[in-house]
C-alpha cells in the first residue's frame, strides 16, 4: 500500500498557528513555561473544540481527548463530528450529551468526566464556552478530584458569576452599575417617619423585634429603616399602604426619567422571576417638559398593583419592595476581555457586540483605545468634529471600562480568562455581569493584543502569547509563577461574523447538506469546527449535514486589518467570494454581506444599538417585496421598444435593436441575481451609495453606468475568476462588451483630459467636436458612447427601488448615532417582514392522510401522551403519529405546520388504516392563497410601468 | 445640442472602436500561407460556428455551451475528435472528445445546442457511434452531456438512422465501460432513450426529458401538463429514470466527477484503489450507541433507524455516495471506499416504510447489484427487513417479477459479496438476500439478528399443536364457566357472554406467552449459526473491522475481468 498523499490543510493562517512565540531560542525562561506535560480533555463542542485541538497541538500537546455526544455522532446521517477525521479513536470518549438536561444528569456527566480523566490520564479539563464552563459545582468537583480546570477556579466562578455577589463586588470596587433605585420601601417609611426618633416610636407602637443597635444614635437612617421593615415583614404588619408605595415609586420614576431622558424603566418585584412581576414603563423623549415626565411616571400606581398581584405580594405583611432599573434595550453591548492569574489582571481591549438579534450576537468588532484615538484624530483632521467628539468619548469610556474590569478581576481573584460585560449609552456605561469563561468572539481580542510575559530577571527574555486559549493553558499550568504580562498591539482591528444556519429572516433553518465550501481567503480565519477538513484520502470536501442539534452556528468568520475600515473591507471581500453549495441550505452569509456593506457605505464607526438588526431586516424585506414586483422581462422589452422608437432613423433603429439584442444577458442577469437575493440587493444599494442621485424623480448617475455595471458584477462575485465554471461568472461575450466599452471610455477620457462623468456627458451631448477631435472622429465617438450606454438605463431601477422604499432613511448621523425611522419599529411589520424574506411553505391541504397502510398509534407507548390532541399546534417536522407496518413502528412527521381541528381516529391505538386515509383535519399555519396569475402579472406590469415612467425618455 | 451648429447626421449607435484606426491593407498571401490560414479558419470553425446570437440564446436560458461544460469537467484542453465533421465543417452540432480528468482518460460527448439546437442527423449519429466504439475498445469511461432538440427534421429518415446507429453502439459498450449521462436542456424521444442506456443519469432542475414533450401529450391525450410535471427531475428522481437529481448544470457536472472517482474505467479493471489513513480496525462505538438507543426506546426491537449511519461508520473517513436517493429509500444503494477498495452497499433501511422490499426497492437493488457485478465492485449487503411488501397494489405492479429480478441479480454476483445481518431477516427476504446458498462469500451477523422463517406470525405454525390444544381448552373452559355461572343463577344469555369473555381472556394470555416464546426461541441468530447460515457474530463496535477485513481479503483473491457468463432469460 502506498502512503496516503498529504493534502494542504485549509486552516493554517499564520496569525493563529503560532500561539506562543519565544523571543530567544534556548531561553531557560521559555523552557520553564512549557506546557507540553498538560494532558487536557475537551468537554465542549463547536468551533472552540477544533481551535483548542489546534492550539494544544501547536503547544506540543498531541494527545488531547475529546468528548463526543450522541447528537454529534449518530442522530443524523452525514453529520459526523469532523474532528473525528484527526482525533485518534482512543482519545474520543462517548457520552450521551456534553452537559445534562437537568441537575441530576449534570452531576452524572461530571462524575463521568472525572472518571474518564482518571482512567485515561488526563490532567486538565477544558470547557470552552460550553454549558459546563461556568458551572461552579462542576469546577469544584474537578478541583476536589485533583484535576485542573482550564478556566477560572470555582471560588472565582462563585464570586464573579453570581449576579448579586458580582454587583456587590462591583459597587465596592466603584464599578459603574445600571442606574436604578432599590430602596423605595425605605424611602416611603422615612417619608412618614423621617428620623431615628420617629422610627423608635414606630417600633414601640407595634412592638417590632428590632435590635437597639440598629436604632442607636448615629446609626444610618437607611440601615435603620431596612431593619424596621424586615421586622414588620416578620410580624406580618404593613407600615405603608400600596398607595403610599405607588406615590413613592412615582417620585422615583420622575427622578430616573429626568436623569435618563428617552429611556424606559423596568419595575421588578423583589420576589419576581421568570418574567413575572415585571413591567416596563416608557419615559418621555429627550427635552420634554417636566409635565410630560410626570405624566409618564403617573402610570406607576396601576403597574405597581398589577405587579404585586402577579407575584401575590399584595397581602398584609408582604415585602412589597419593587426595584426600579433603567431598561437596557436601547443600548450598545460592549465587553472587555480580561485575563488574570489571581495576582494580576489585565484588560485586553473591548468588543462591540451590539449587532445582535434576540440576544444572539451576529457581528462583533474589536474596540481598542489606540484604534479609537486614531479614528478620532482622523475625523478631526478631516473636519468631522461631531464624529471625532463621539470617538473621543468612546475612547474615554473604554479606558474606564478596562480599568474597572482590571479592578474587578483582581478583587475576585480572577485566575484565567473572563469577560466583563457592560452596556453603553452615550457617555455612560454600566456593568452588567462577568462571564467567567472564554467567549465565542475571543479571537477578536487576541488578534488585537498579544500578551508578553518577560522573565523577571531578563526583560528581553520573553514569551509572547498570541492566543487566549494558550494563555489559559499557561495560567492553568504555571499560575502564580507568571509575571504580570504587558499587552502588545497586534492588528489594528478585528472583526467576527457568525455564520449561522438561518434563513433570510434569520430564523433557524436546520437540515441542509453542504456539498462544497470555498477555501478560506488570505485574510480569513475560519473557525468552522473542522467542517472544511477534507477527506484525508481524497482531498475532497466531505458532505456535512447541518443538523442544528445544538445551535444554528456553523462557523465564525474572522478577519482583521490595520483599522476598522480595512477589517470591514476584508470581511466584505471574504463574504463576496465565499460560496457554500448544497441542498436545502440556508445561511446568513448574504445577510452579513448586506450588513457589512451597509456600514462600509456609511461609516464603520457608526454606533448601532442592540435593536438595530430588526428594523434593518424590515427595511430589507420592504426592498425584497418591492423588488419581486418588478417584471424585468417587461422592463427590458419596453426599454428596447422605446430606444428603437426614438432612434431617429431606420438605420439607427436597426443598429439599436442589434446592440440591445447583444446586451440582454449582460444587463438582465445581474439584475435577476439581485432580485433573487434581497440581502445582496441591500449590499448593492449601500455600495452604490452616492454614485447616483434622484433628481426630479429620475436617476442621475455621477459615475459612468458601465463602470457601475462592472462593479455590480464584482459585487455579485461574477467577475472573472480562474477556473470558475462559466455559469458562475460573467458570460464571455458579456465580458467582451464590458471590456470594449471600458477601453473606449478610457481612451476617450485620456484624450479629453480625464473629465468627470458629468463633464464628459455634457461634452458628448454637443455635436461640435472638442479640441483634438475632427468632426468625423467626434461623431464616431458619440456613436460609440450611445452604443455603449444603450440599455444601461435598466440600472436606474435600483436607485429608484431604494428611493421608493426609503432605504436610505435608516441612516448614520454625523455623531455616529443611527436614526431608525419610526415605521421600521412596527412589530406588525416585523411579523410581515419575516414572511416576505422567508416565505413559509404554503399548503392547500386541510387534512393529514396516512403516509402508508398499517396500524395507527397516536402515542409512542401506551403510557405516554398522544403526539397531538385536538387543538394542538404543530410545526413542520413534529411527530404526529406512529404507523406500524409489519411490526416496525414508524414515526410520521408533519409535512407542514398548523393546528389540529379534529382527530378522525380518536378511539384507541392499533386501528388499521389504509394509505391515503384521512387521519386529522387541520388548519395549516400558512394556507395556500390562490392568486390569479393574470392578476399578478397585471399588477407587476403596472408596478414596473410606474418605475419605467422615471426611466424611459418622457414623451 | 447647440442651436447654431449645422444639423448633424443622426447618430447610429455603434460598438466599434472609433480610435482603432483603419487596418493596414494586406498583400495577397501566397498559396502556402493561404492554405495555413484556411486551416486555422477550419480549426476555429466548430468553436465559432454558432455565432454570438446563438450562444446568447443558450445563455439566456441559463445554460452553458458545450465548450463551457467541458471546462467544468477539466481545466485541461480536450482532444476533440472529428473536429470538422459534417457538411458545414462545424462538427455537426455534436462534440466528441477524449478528456483528461484527474489523470484519467475519459470519452466525452456533448450536443452543441448553439448549432442547429444540437439535433441529430444521419452523420452525427455515426460520429457518436465512433466515440462509443473508441471508448469500448480502449476502455475509457464515458460522460455524455445531452442537450438536443431531437432528430434533425430536414435530415429525414437519416436522423432516425443516426439515432439507431448511436443506440446500437452504446448498447454494445454497455457492461464494457461505465457511462454517466448528464441531462441538460430539453431532450425528448431519442434524446432520452439514448442517454438512459448509460449506467447513470444525472438531471438538474429546470430541465426536461422524456418520451415526448408536453405539446405532444396535449395533442394526443388532451392533457395539460408542464414539462416539470411530465419529465422534470422530481418525476425521474422518484421513478429512478434519473439516478441523481441536482440543482443546476454545474452541480450535475461536479456530481459526475464525484461519481466517476468510484467507477473503474472498464469491466477489465478494478475501480480506482485509494490508500486510506483511516484504520481498518477503527472501532465503531457509534453503531453500538445507535442500536442501544433504538432498541431500548419505548418501541423496543421494533424501532426503525436510518441504516446509512452504519454505512457511514464502515466507510473510510465516513465518506460515501448514495445512488437513487430520491427513490425507494426503504433500500439504500451507495458506493463508498472500505480500506481503499470501492465497495457497493445494498442495505434495507427500516427508517422508511419499515425497510420492506417493494417493487421500486427491488428494481433499485437489482440495477445497482448488476452494475457492481459487471464492474468488479464488491458488494456489502445489510439486511434488516421484515420481508417483501405484500398486497394488491404490489401484486398489480408485479412484485413477483421485481423480487425475482433482485434475486436473480444477487444469484449472478461474481464479485466479492458479504452479508451483514443487522436485525430482521425473515422468510423470502432472507432467502433471497445474499445468503450462503445464493453465493455469499461471507455472512456476518450482529447479535441483534432475528433470522426466522416468519415474523411473529410464525407462532401459528411452530406452535400449531400448543395452539390447537389451547383453543380446545378455551372452548372447554367456556362451557365449564357457563355451566358454573348458570348454576349461580345468571340468566342464560348473560352467562354465555361472561363465560366467553373469561375464556377469551385466558386464550389471549396463552397466545401472548407463545408469541414471547417464539421471539425468544426462534427470532435470534442461534439456529442460523448452528446451521452455518451465519459464519460468525460481530459486535456493533467492530463492524468496520469485520467488513473492511472481509472486503480486503476477498479483493486480494479477486481477479478483475469482464463478466463471462451465459446470458440468462429476462432481467
Amino acid at each position: 500500500m502506498n502512503d496516503p498523499k498529504p493534502f494542504e490543510p485549509y486552516d493554517r493562517h499564520p496569525l493563529v498557528t503560532t500561539p506562543v512565540v519565544v523571543t530567544r531560542p534556548d531561553s531557560a525562561w521559555a523552557r520553564s513555561l512549557r506546557v507540553d506535560d498538560v494532558r487536557p480533555l475537551i468537554v465542549c463542542r463547536g468551533p472552540i473544540r477544533k481551535e483548542a485541538l489546534d492550539v494544544f497541538a501547536a503547544l506540543g500537546i498531541e494527545d488531547a481527548g475529546i468528548l463526543l455526544s450522541e447528537k454529534d455522532s449518530i442522530v443524523y446521517q452525514q453529520a459526523l463530528a469532523p474532528e473525528l477525521r484527526r482525533v485518534p479513536a482512543e482519545h474520543v470518549h462517548r457520552v450521551k450529551d456534553y452537559s445534562g438536561a437537568d441537575k441530576a444528569e449534570r452531576e452524572e456527566r461530571t462524575r463521568q468526566i472525572v472518571s474518564i480523566c482518571k482512567e485515561h490520564g488526563y490532567t486538565h479539563v477544558f470547557a470552552g464556552y460550553g454549558f459546563m464552563a461556568e458551572d461552579e459545582a462542576f469546577v469544584r468537583t474537578l478541583e476536589e478530584a485533583g484535576l485542573v480546570f482550564i478556566g477560572p477556579r470555582s471560588s472565582v466562578q462563585s464570586a464573579a458569576g453570581r449576579k448579586d455577589e458580582a454587583k456587590r463586588t462591583a459597587l465596592a470596587e466603584k464599578v459603574s452599575v445600571t442606574p436604578g433605585i432599590d430602596d423605595v420601601t425605605s424611602r416611603v417609611l422615612l417619608r412618614k417617619h423621617p428620623d431615628l426618633g420617629a422610627l423608635r416610636a414606630l417600633v414601640n407602637e407595634h412592638a417590632l423585634p428590632v435590635s437597639a443597635e440598629s436604632l442607636r444614635e448615629g446609626a444610618s437612617l437607611a440601615e435603620a429603616a431596612k431593619a424596621v421593615l424586615d421586622a414588620s415583614y416578620a410580624r406580618r404588619i404593613d407600615l405603608y399602604t400600596i398607595d403610599e408605595l405607588s406615590a413613592e415609586i412615582e417620585r422615583a420614576l420622575v427622578q430616573l426619567f429626568t436623569a435618563h431622558p428617552g429611556n424606559r424603566v423596568r419595575l421588578k418585584a423583589i420576589g419576581g422571576g421568570g418574567g413575572k412581576g415585571q413591567r416596563i414603563l416608557t419615559g418621555a423623549p429627550k427635552g420634554s417638559a417636566p409635565e410630560r415626565v410626570a405624566a409618564c411616571a403617573a402610570k406607576a400606581p396601576a403597574a405597581v398593583r398589577e405587579i404585586l398581584a402577579e407575584v401575590k405580594a399584595a397581602g398584609v405583611g408582604d415585602n412589597k419592595n419593587i426595584l426600579l432599573e433603567l431598561n437596557v434595550e436601547e443600548t450598545r453591548h460592549n465587553e472587555i476581555q480580561m485575563l488574570g492569574n489571581g495576582r494580576w489582571c489585565v484588560s485586553l481591549g473591548g468588543r462591540d457586540c451590539s449587532l445582535q438579534m434576540h440576544e444572539q450576537k451576529l457581528l462583533e468588532v474589536s474596540i481598542t483605545q489606540e484604534g479609537l484615538a486614531r479614528a478620532a484624530e482622523r475625523a478631526r483632521a478631516e473636519g468631522r468634529d461631531d464624529e471625532a467628539k463621539t470617538l473621543e468619548v468612546d475612547r474615554r469610556t473604554l479606558e474606564r471600562m478596562e480599568a474597572e474590569a482590571e479592578r474587578f478581576g483582581l478583587a475576585v481573584g480572577l485566575d484565567s480568562a473572563a469577560t466583563f460585560e457592560c452596556i453603553v449609552e452615550g457617555e455612560n456605561h454600566y456593568f452588567m455581569e462577568v462571564n467567567t469563561r472564554i467567549q465565542v468572539e475571543h479571537r477578536v481580542s487576541e488578534l488585537c493584543y498579544a500578551l508578553r510575559f518577560a522573565s523577571p530577571q531578563e526583560p528581553d527574555d520573553a514569551i509572547v502569547v498570541n492566543s487566549l486559549v494558550a494563555a489559559m493553558v499557561l495560567v492553568a499550568r504555571h499560575g502564580d509563577r507568571l509575571p504580570r504580562p504587558e499587552r502588545v498591539l497586534r492588528e489594528g482591528a478585528a472583526l467576527e461574523a457568525r455564520l449561522n444556519a438561518t434563513d433570510r429572516s434569520l430564523s433557524p433553518h436546520a437540515g441542509g447538506l453542504i456539498h462544497s465550501w470555498t477555501d478560506p481567503l488570505p485574510y480569513e480565519i475560519r473557525d468552522d469546527q473542522g467542517i472544511c477538513t477534507k477527506n484525508p484520502d481524497t482531498g475532497i470536501f466531505v458532505r456535512y449535514r447541518l443538523a442544528g442539534a445544538y445551535d444554528s452556528n456553523i462557523a465564525l468568520l474572522v478577519t482583521y486589518g490595520d483599522d476598522r475600515r480595512e477589517s470591514y473591507e476584508r470581511l466584505a471581500e471574504i463574504l463576496r467570494r465565499t460560496k457554500m453549495r448544497g441542498t436545502d441550505l440556508a445561511t446568513n452569509l448574504e445577510f452579513h454581506y448586506g450588513l457589512v456593506h451597509w456600514f462600509l457605505a456609511r461609516n464603520v464607526w457608526a454606533k448601532p444599538t442592540t435593536r438595530f438588526v430588526v428594523p434593518y431586516l424590515c427595511q430589507v424585506a420592504l426592498l425584497c417585496q418591492e423588488g419581486r414586483e418588478l417584471d424585468l422581462v417587461h422592463a427590458w422589452t419596453r426599454i428596447v421598444a422605446s430606444r428603437a422608437a426614438c432612434a431617429g432613423s431606420p438605420e439607427a433603429e436597426k443598429a439599436t435593436r442589434k446592440i440591445l439584442g447583444l446586451k440582454e444577458t449582460l444587463l438582465k442577469r445581474p439584475l435577476d441575481a439581485l432580485c433573487a437575493e434581497p440581502h445582496v440587493l441591500s449590499a448593492w444599494l449601500s455600495h452604490l451609495g452616492n454614485r447616483s442621485r434622484i433628481e426630479g424623480g429620475r436617476v442621475r448617475w455621477l459615475d459612468n453606468p458601465l463602470v457601475v455595471l462592472w462593479d455590480l458584477y464584482k459585487l455579485l462575485n461574477m467577475d472573472e475568476q480562474p477556473n470558475a465554471p462559466a455559469a458562475h461568472v460573467i458570460w464571455e461575450h458579456d465580458r467582451e462588451l464590458v471590456d470594449r466599452g471600458l477601453a473606449f471610455y478610457a481612451a476617450l477620457e485620456a484624450r479629453l483630459g480625464q473629465p468627470s462623468w458629468s463633464e464628459l456627458e455634457a461634452l458628448l451631448a454637443k455635436a461640435e467636436p472638442p479640441s483634438g477631435f475632427d468632426a468625423e472622429l467626434w461623431h464616431e465617438a458619440r456613436a460609440a458612447h450611445r452604443g455603449h450606454q444603450l440599455g444601461l438605463e435598466i440600472l436606474d431601477l435600483l436607485p429608484l427601488l431604494a428611493d421608493r422604499t426609503g432605504f436610505f432613511e435608516l441612516r448614520v448621523e454625523e455623531d455616529l448615532s443611527i436614526t431608525i425611522p419610526e415605521r421600521l419599529l412596527d412589530p406588525e411589520l416585523y411579523g410581515r417582514a419575516k414572511k416576505i424574506l422567508a416565505p413559509p411553505p404554503a399548503t392547500k391541504a386541510n387534512e393529514i392522510v396516512a403516509a402508508s397502510g398499517g396500524m395507527f398509534y397516536a402515542r409512542e407507548a401506551p403510557h405516554m401522551p398522544r403526539f397531538v390532541e385536538k387543538g394542538s399546534r404543530f410545526e413542520a417536522g413534529d411527530p404526529l403519529y406512529i404507523v406500524e407496518v409489519m411490526k416496525m413502528f414508524n414515526k410520521v412527521y408533519a409535512p407542514f405546520g398548523g393546528t389540529i381541528d379534529e382527530l378522525y381516529i380518536d378511539d384507541g391505538d392499533g386501528v388499521i388504516v389504509h394509505k391515503g386515509q384521512p387521519l386529522f383535519r387541520v388548519t395549516p399555519k400558512d394556507a395556500f392563497v390562490e392568486l390569479d396569475p393574470v392578476e399578478v402579472e397585471k399588477r407587476r406590469r403596472e408596478k414596473t410601468e410606474s418605475y419605467l415612467s422615471a426611466v424611459l425618455p418622457s414623451t | 445640442m447647440g442651436q447654431d451648429s449645422a444639423p448633424e447626421p443622426p447618430i447610429v449607435p455603434s460598438l466599434a472602436d472609433p480610435f482603432a484606426g483603419v487596418p493596414a491593407k494586406r498583400e495577397a498571401p501566397n498559396a502556402y500561407d493561404a492554405a495555413i490560414e484556411e486551416g486555422e479558419r477550419l480549426r476555429r470553425r466548430p468553436y465559432e460556428a454558432a455565432g454570438v446570437e446563438a450562444i446568447l440564446r443558450q445563455h439566456q436560458k441559463n445554460r452553458m455551451t458545450v465548450w463551457e461544460r467541458i471546462r467544468v469537467l477539466t481545466p485541461e484542453q480536450p482532444d476533440v475528435l472529428f473536429e470538422n465533421w459534417g457538411p458545414n465543417l462545424d462538427g455537426a452540432s455534436l462534440v466528441t472528445a477524449v478528456l483528461r480528468i484527474a489523470g484519467r482518460e475519459v470519452a466525452c460527448y456533448g450536443h452543441d445546442f448553439t448549432v442547429r439546437a444540437g439535433s441529430m442527423d444521419a452523420t452525427n449519429g455515426k460520429k457518436l457511434a465512433r466515440l462509443f466504439q473508441l471508448a469500448g475498445e480502449r476502455g475509457l469511461p464515458l460522460i455524455g452531456m445531452n442537450d438536443s432538440a431531437g432528430a434533425y427534421v430536414p435530415a429525414g429518415v437519416g436522423g432516425l438512422d443516426g439515432y439507431a446507429e448511436a443506440f446500437t453502439a452504446l448498447r454494445k459498450i454497455s457492461g464494457v465501460v461505465p457511462s454517466i449521462m448528464c441531462m441538460f436542456g430539453f431532450n425528448a424521444g431519442g434524446g432520452s432513450y439514448l442517454p438512459r442506456q448509460g449506467s447513470f443519469v444525472i438531471q438538474p432542475e429546470d430541465t426536461f426529458f422524456g418520451l415526448t414533450g408536453p405539446q405532444v401529450v396535449k395533442s394526443v391525450l388532451g392533457e395539460d401538463v408542464t414539462p416539470a410535471e411530465l419529465g422534470g427531475p422530481k418525476v425521474h428522481g422518484n421513478s429512478g429514470v434519473a439516478d441523481l437529481t441536482v440543482a443546476d448544470e454545474v452541480a450535475a457536472l461536479r456530481t459526475a466527477l464525484r461519481l466517476l472517482a468510484y467507477l473503474p474505467s472498464s469491466s477489465k479493471v478494478l475501480a480506482p484503489f485509494l490508500p486510506t489513513s483511516d484504520p481498518l480496525d477503527r472501532p465503531t462505538p457509534e453503531v453500538d450507541t445507535l442500536l442501544r438507543k433504538a432498541f431500548t426506546s419505548p418501541t423496543g426491537f421494533n424501532t426503525p433507524f436510518d441504516v446509512s449511519i452504519l454505512i457511514q461508520q464502515i466507510c473510510d473517513h465516513g465518506d460515501y455516495f448514495e445512488l437513487q436517493p430520491a427513490r425507494a429509500r426503504n433500500t439504500i444503494t451507495a458506493l463508498g471506499r472500505v480500506g481503499g477498495h470501492v465497495t457497493g452497499f445494498v442495505a434495507n433501511n427500516s427508517a422508511v416504510a419499515s425497510g420492506q422490499i417493494d417493487v421500486a426497492a427491488a428494481y433499485k437493488n437489482a440495477r445497482f447489484i448488476r452494475f457492481c457485478n459487471l464492474y468488479n465492485i464488491p458488494i456489502v449487503f445489510m439486511e434488516d427487513t421484515t420481508g417483501f411488501l405484500p398486497g394488491k397494489e404490489q401484486e398489480a405492479l408485479g412484485i413477483v417479477q421485481a423480487g425475482r429480478a433482485m434475486l436473480d441479480a444477487i444469484v449472478d454476483v461474481r464479485t466479492p459479496r458479504i452479508l451483514l445481518l443487522v436485525r430482521n431477516a425473515y422468510g423470502g427476504a432472507y432467502a433471497s438476500f445474499n445468503n450462503y446458498p445464493t453465493g455469499a462469500d461471507l455472512v456476518l451477523a450482529l447479535p441483534t439478528t432475528r433470522v426466522a422463517v416468519m415474523g411473529p406470525a410464525g407462532k401459528e405454525f411452530v406452535y400449531k399443536d400448543e395452539l390447537r390444544q389451547a383453543r380446545a381448552k378455551a372452548k372447554q373452559l367456556e362451557a365449564e364457566a357457563r355451566a358454573a355461572l348458570e348454576a349461580k343463577g345468571l340468566a342464560r344469555a348473560e352467562a354465555a357472554s361472561e363465560a366467553k369473555h373469561q375464556a377469551q381472556a385466558w386464550l389471549r394470555e396463552v397466545e401472548a406467552g407463545l408469541s414471547q416464546r417464539y421471539e425468544r426461541e426462534l427470532m435470534n441468530p442461534r439456529e442460523a449459526l448452528a446451521l452455518g447460515s451465519i459464519s460468525r457474530l460481530v459486535m456493533p463496535i467492530e463492524i468496520r473491522k469485520a467488513i473492511a477485513e472481509g472486503v480486503d481479503f476477498y479483493m486480494r483473491h479477486y481477479t478483475p475481468g469482464p463478466l463471462m457468463a451465459v446470458q440468462r432469460e429476462f432481467h
